[in-house]
């Protein structure tokens, strides 16, 4: 495929990523809003506020880092979004995912998250550094059996590159790693919670106090540009769980019945629970979850 | 030839003649000494070359004409030529020295030296036993009056505590002469020894009575509290004297003793000898007066040295070996013994503290700083060879406890004499020095003497290259024109440097070799920049910058082990020279040379049970076919892992690279660590022939990068202090280079190089960049800080640039360095491994965003509104490894490929790994994986540009607000020291797993510490001052060797 027809397929499957992120946001929030006995927002109310973000014409800036955070942000999501394979045998919905495998895909991750960090710290606001020296110290823990369980699916399937390790789980439902190795799975699930801040690990985003923070500083279209991010990087994060663990997508359809479901394990646990302090969920994640990643990896090389 | 009896009667003539010339002028009484002595050096001299031209001639001389028994005999060979040499020029130097007190006391005086100095030469020449005695009694007897001469009361009872010690042993000698010549007939030395053995009870008595005797003069511990008191309290010029001519003397008479000794008595006095060396120098580890200090030292040098020439004795070693070991020590010993004292008597200060007087005259600086590095045996100095020799010979015979003792007594004797030169260097002190042109010559001649000969002898070594002396050739012209502006210096250094590694280094390098080019030379080159920002001459860095970058060179292109070991050596002592430039580096600096001197130790040691190497080849190119074993890698190896800084004795490093100038810092960091991955590389590929990646030693080492790698993160996401973070931060890297080496395997070795390279490109980066901050702010505290992105946007970008490459995010070159390690775990299946160095590469995002956000973003402080960019010398270094960064980011070929290529001549490449294009694939039967760094570059631009395009055209007109102006709570917060979030940034992490990162090691180290100085403090109590338990002492210790002779 020449490298033209790549770019505009990856154009093509990324506006798809984020509309279904954008749609599985607004449907999470109104989840959560009937939780909490509320009405809530529209669905569509995601896109509502990119729109009308990104028409305001009044902007402040703290300063070049600052400007350029969102731009990390959302590059980190689109870039991870571009090295993760998006259909299963498709050649048009495979992205740039030729360029490196699962590690890069962790990786790359880091970029949108380090990007903002620096862009919010140089705001100035003392809620961004404190949100951000949370969720850096939650994201060490959480990505430990994130980490060995994707060790453990080295160990099973003898790859890293992320098609192969689809390949490795066609045939039926009971190939699906979350069959064949469980444990691994679950390390990976409950890691994933931490991923998603919500509850119980949902001190990062704090909704009582740190939205004072960077959401304040970050307005207009610097907030359109990180409420897109959050669609297509929360695509990006569950097409990769759905690649590793639940056997891929071979067309559209399966892949939004299947994000969809992932996603609503993150969101039943996070409506369910109260929060733990950043302390706690270190705690938590380097031992339960991590002692499963270990047997899970142990299993398959004893 | 020359009949030695000249000497003598010189002597004897002058000293009777000195009350009557001195009644005509005292000065021609003085000038007519200095003759004497210059003569009597001169007929030494003259001997040698007699000697030398006539090697057969004959060296016995008997008095009257008759043959022995009826008459005395002397000798006058190489050994006793060159020994008369050196103590008539030391006498002429410590009469030099003496000279006031030779103008004040007069004939007396003068009469007395010389007949000291009469009994030292006669004691050197005799082979009488009997005549022996008298010499002995003559150089004691004038000893003791001469010391009177300093009429204060401790030197008044110090002489008189000499004087009971000399009796008691010079009657035990006598009585032991009379006994033994009751059974031989004979008073002869030589006709003694062609006799034999007697098979008696009584006749071995007497024997070790004429030992101990001689022994006891050479104040053995803990027999020798008289010495101490002694050197103490005596006139520096005399302790001088003492130290070195009468100990030689004696010691020489204790040689010429030996072939009369039986193997259990050699056994007996070696093993005295050696408690000596280690107790004595444990003890002087607790002194803070510089005279008591170097009094404990001369006992412990005396006691290696009667350790040595026995135990080598014993061992049945060839004369020649034993004396050119012996006098390889000696020599160093007695310039550098005798010109402390000389300085001690400058100095004219007690405590060690306030030797920092010394800084008022650079020269005396240096010549102390001769001395004491000469002392303690670092190369080039003579004593550096006589140790490397005696540590292979214990090696080889398997003389494991005299190893163990040797290496002991002298890492002890490291500590104090480093301290003392820290001290030296670093404490400021208001006293004056004692100078004269009389005082000050002979420890100028001294110094110049030794570091000549030392010179001549490194250079002319058989088996070692020219490279191994452009170190000390750089230090010495560097030294010499250290006054010149920094600028200049910089430059000339630069260029020479730069010429020397084109055009002379990398052409004799295989590939590998040249990969470690690259990073130490042209790593520190780069960065040699930085040294130009100082204004003015900057003394004390380039002499020692050129000499360790050299010592780099001739590290690499080492071909033998004894090559390797000076180069290693040579590095250590600029490094430690650099660490010590620091404004408060005393301590720091000592640690540093401490640890760095046991992993030397452990290294020499693993080198003295390594096979013979081809000369002219460097290790390097040879290490693929040699094999060594196991023993030998592994202190090898854990000498190499002291300087990388690897878990356990990674104490020095924090405070090292903390206190150490922050350029030099730099340079520790990115640069000087490497030498130790290329160390332990070298280790293991001498080992690769039977060592695997799933061998259990490796396994080990592999978990022990991998927890450094852990603890270092740990450690650093905790500090405050920039530096020590990064310190912290190096130690985490390197760890992962460790584990790197561990896996034996092409993509192992690949995956720690390029981790090498790319350590060396990100924290020097980082390290400049923040050396310009601290510069600028004056702090290093990062919570002191804030906001400095607006003033230093340079600084920002290269610290932003380094994070990035040290945290592994893509697209730039750290990326490489993760994919790298963990597919080459992975693929070896290290799987937990891996998991752990996942969990570190995490927590490293904690102290990198701690320290890009505490110190440019967020809160600027008021006080630091003057704060502006660094000088461009910074910024030069920081630019070129920005340069170097995207270049292999963008192009991961440029290195991958080189990288692969050196592994492979040792490991070859498996083909499962394959480069297509940019794309490195890896379809091992364990492990498939790809990465594109050429692709992912591109990627991330088009991902970032497009967005970046897109704000710009929907947000183009943003309005810049001012600090302060953020929505805190409906107010606006005009405190940045309240509202920087970034002191105990991570208190809620190490809430959670501060129990990781107790300070274990600094615990242990410092419990080892204590209970040294405790062990020393108890045996020093042992000297209470009183003469007669001094002699108590001496006889219990007599009765303690003699019962553990075990003669019935």
């Amino acid at each position: 495929m020449s490298i033209t027809l790549k770019l505009i397929w990856a154009f093509i499957s990324l506006g798809v990523v984020t509309v279904w992120g954008l749609t599985l946001n607004g449907i999470v929030q109104k989840i959560f809003a009937r939780v909490q006995g509320r009405l809530g927002p529209p669905v569509w109310q995601p896109f509502i506020d990119i729109i009308k973000n990104n028409a305001k014409r009044t902007a402040i800036t703290h300063g070049i880092m600052f400007y350029l955070g969102p731009v990390f942000r959302i590059a980190g999501g689109i870039g991870t979004y571009m090295f993760i394979p998006v259909i299963f045998g498709s050649v048009y919905f495979s992205n740039f995912s030729m360029s490196g495998d699962v590690l890069l895909v962790m990786y790359f991750i880091f970029f949108g998250q380090l990007g903002m960090a620096l862009g919010a710290g140089e705001g100035g606001h003392p809620y961004s550094a404190v949100a951000v020296s949370r969720g850096l110290a939650q994201m060490t823990a959480f990505e430990v059996p994130f980490a060995l369980s994707v060790i453990s699916l080295v160990a099973q399937y003898g790859t890293l590159n992320i098609t192969e390790i689809i390949a490795a789980q066609q045939g039926g439902f009971l190939q699906w790693t979350l069959f064949t190795n469980p444990l691994a799975v679950i390390a990976a699930m409950i890691s994933m919670l931490g991923m998603n801040m919500y509850n119980p690990f949902s001190v990062v985003i704090a909704p009582q106090e740190i939205p004072i923070g960077p959401p304040t500083e970050y307005h207009s279209s610097f907030l359109g540009m990180l409420a897109t991010n959050r669609g297509i990087f929360a695509g990006a994060k569950l097409i990769l769980f759905m690649n590793l663990f639940f056997g891929g997508a071979t067309n559209l359809f399966s892949l939004m019945l299947k994000t969809f479901w992932i996603y609503m394990f993150s969101v039943f646990v996070g409506a369910a629970y109260p929060r733990f302090r950043t302390e706690d969920s270190i705690r938590f994640f380097l031992k339960y979850p991590t002692a499963i990643g270990i047997i899970s990896i142990l299993l398959f090389t004893l | 030839m020359v009949n030695p009896m000249i000497i003598l009667a010189m002597f004897l003539l002058a000293a009777f003649a000195t009350a009557l010339i001195d009644k005509l002028s005292r000065m021609l009484a003085i000038g007519t000494m200095y003759v004497v002595f210059a003569l009597a050096a001169g007929l030494g001299a003259w001997q040698l070359y007699f000697l030398q031209s006539m090697p057969d001639a004959q060296t016995m001389v008997y008095s009257a004409g008759f043959p022995a028994p009826l008459s005395i005999a002397l000798r006058f060979g190489v050994v006793e030529a060159f020994l008369i040499t050196l103590m008539n020029l030391f006498g002429l130097l410590g009469g030099v020295y003496l000279f006031k007190r030779f103008k004040e006391h007069g004939a007396g005086a003068i009469a007395l030296y010389l007949a000291m100095l009469l009994g030292a030469n006669g004691l050197v020449l005799t082979r009488d036993i009997f005549n022996s005695f008298v010499f002995m009694e003559i150089l004691s007897i004038s000893s003791y009056a001469l010391i009177g001469l300093k009429q204060t009361k401790n030197s008044l009872i110090a002489g008189i505590k000499y004087m009971l010690a000399g009796g008691l042993a010079s009657a035990l000698f006598l009585i032991g002469v009379i006994f033994v010549y009751r059974f031989t007939g004979t008073l002869n030395i030589d006709t003694w020894i062609a006799m034999g053995n007697i098979p008696s009870a009584a006749y071995l008595v007497a024997l070790f009575m004429v030992a101990i005797g001689v022994f006891i003069e050479l104040k053995p511990f803990p027999a020798n509290g008289w010495a101490l008191d002694l050197y103490q309290s005596a006139d520096s010029g005399l302790a001088a004297i003492i130290a070195s001519v009468q100990t030689g003397a004696m010691l020489f008479l204790f040689y010429k003793l030996l072939p009369l000794f039986i193997p259990e008595m050699l056994n007996i006095f070696a093993g005295a000898g050696l408690v000596s060396f280690v107790f004595a120098n444990l003890i002087a580890l607790r002194q803070k007066d510089a005279k008591r200090l170097l009094a404990y030292s001369s006992t412990a040098q005396s006691g290696l040295l009667v350790f040595v020439i026995a135990a080598l004795y014993l061992l049945k070693l060839p004369d020649t070996i034993i004396l050119v070991i012996a006098l390889g020590l000696f020599f160093t010993n007695f310039f550098a013994k005798a010109g402390l004292f000389w300085l001690a008597g400058i100095v004219k200060q007690d405590n060690l503290s306030a030797w920092g007087v010394l800084k008022k005259d650079s020269g005396l600086l240096i010549i102390f700083g001769v001395f004491v590095i000469g002392l303690m045996g670092f190369p080039p100095f003579p004593a550096f060879f006589a140790k490397w020799h005696l540590v292979h010979i214990f090696t080889a015979t398997k003389a494991w406890i005299w190893l163990a003792g040797l290496l002991l007594g002298s890492l002890l004797e490291v500590g104090y004499l480093m301290r003392w030169l820290g001290f030296a260097v670093k404490q400021e002190h208001p006293g004056e020095l004692s100078k004269s042109f009389s005082k000050m010559l002979a420890p100028m001649i001294s110094a110049i003497f030794l570091t000549t000969a030392s010179f001549f002898l490194i250079k002319l070594y058989p088996g070692l290259g020219a490279f191994n002396v452009y170190p000390l050739m750089a230090l010495l012209l560097f030294g010499l024109v250290d006054y010149a502006p920094a600028k200049l210096k910089g430059a000339i250094a630069i260029g020479v440097l730069s010429y020397w590694a084109w055009f002379m280094l990398l052409p004799s390098l295989p590939l590998m070799g040249q990969v470690f080019a690259v990073i130490l030379v042209g790593g520190s080159i780069a960065q040699l920049f930085a040294f130009m920002r100082y204004n003015g001459a900057a003394e004390g860095f380039f002499p020692f910058l050129t000499m360790l970058v050299f010592s780099f060179g001739s590290l690499i292109t080492a071909s033998t082990t004894m090559e390797l070991f000076i180069a290693w050596e040579l590095m250590t002592l600029a490094s430690y020279m650099l660490i010590l430039r620091g404004k408060k580096a005393k301590d720091a600096a000592l640690l540093y040379i401490v640890f760095s001197t046991f992993g030397a130790y452990l290294l020499l040691f693993g080198l003295s049970l390594m096979p013979s190497t081809y000369p002219g080849y460097p290790l390097i190119l040879q290490a693929g076919f040699l094999s060594i074993g196991w023993v030998a890698a592994l202190f090898a190896t854990g000498g190499f892992l002291i300087k990388m800084g690897a878990l356990g004795v990674h104490y020095w490093l924090p405070s090292a690279y903390a206190e150490a100038d922050d350029e030099t810092t730099s340079i520790l960091s990115s640069v000087l660590s490497k030498a130790g991955v290329f160390g332990l590389l070298l280790i293991l590929m001498m080992i690769s022939s039977y060592v695997k990646s799933n061998s259990l030693s490796m396994i080990a080492l592999g978990w022990l990068g991998v927890f450094t790698a852990f603890i270092g993160a740990l450690m650093a996401a905790r500090q405050e202090d920039a530096k020590l973070l990064l310190a912290y931060s190096s130690m985490s890297q390197l760890g992962y280079i460790v584990v790197g080496l561990s896996l034996m395997s092409h993509l192992g070795w690949v995956s720690a190089l390029y981790m090498a390279v790319n350590h060396l490109f990100f924290k020097a980066l980082i390290f400049m960049a923040m050396a310009s901050v601290f510069l600028r702010t004056g702090t290093r505290n990062m919570y002191e800080m804030g906001g400095l992105i607006k003033k230093m946007p340079i600084a920002f970008i290269s610290v932003l640039m380094g994070i990035i490459a040290v945290s592994g995010v893509p697209p730039l070159s750290g990326f490489g360095s993760k994919w790298f390690i963990y597919t080459s775990l992975l693929e070896q299946g290290r799987y937990l491994q891996a998991g752990l160095v996942f969990f570190s590469s995490a927590i490293a995002f904690l102290y990198l965003y701690k320290l890009i956000h505490t110190v440019f973003l967020g809160q600027a402080k008021p006080n630091q509104s003057h704060v502006k960019e660094a000088p461009i010398w910074l910024i030069i270094p920081q630019g070129i490894f920005i340069m170097a960064i995207m270049a292999i980011s963008m192009f991961p070929n440029l290195i991958t490929k080189p990288l692969s290529q050196a592994v492979g001549n040792y490991i070859a490449k498996p083909d499962w790994l394959s480069w297509d294009g940019y794309n490195i694939v890896l379809n091992s039967p364990a492990l498939h994986g790809n990465w594109n760094g050429n692709l992912v570059m591109y990627v991330t631009m088009g991902v970032f540009i497009i967005p970046l395009l897109w704000l710009l055209l929907v947000n183009a007109k943003t309005q810049k607000v001012k600090q302060f102006n953020i929505v805190f709570a409906a107010e606006r917060p005009y405190k940045p020291e309240t509202t920087h979030y970034a002191y105990n940034m991570f208190a809620h992490y190490f809430k959670a797993l501060g129990f990781w990162v107790e300070p274990r090691a600094t615990a242990f180290y410092q419990g080892v510490s204590e209970w040294t100085h405790s062990i020393s403090a108890t045996l020093a109590r042992i000297y209470t001052g009183n003469g007669q338990t001094y002699i108590l002492h001496i006889f219990l210790y007599m009765i303690t060797l003699y019962l553990l002779l075990g003669v019935r």
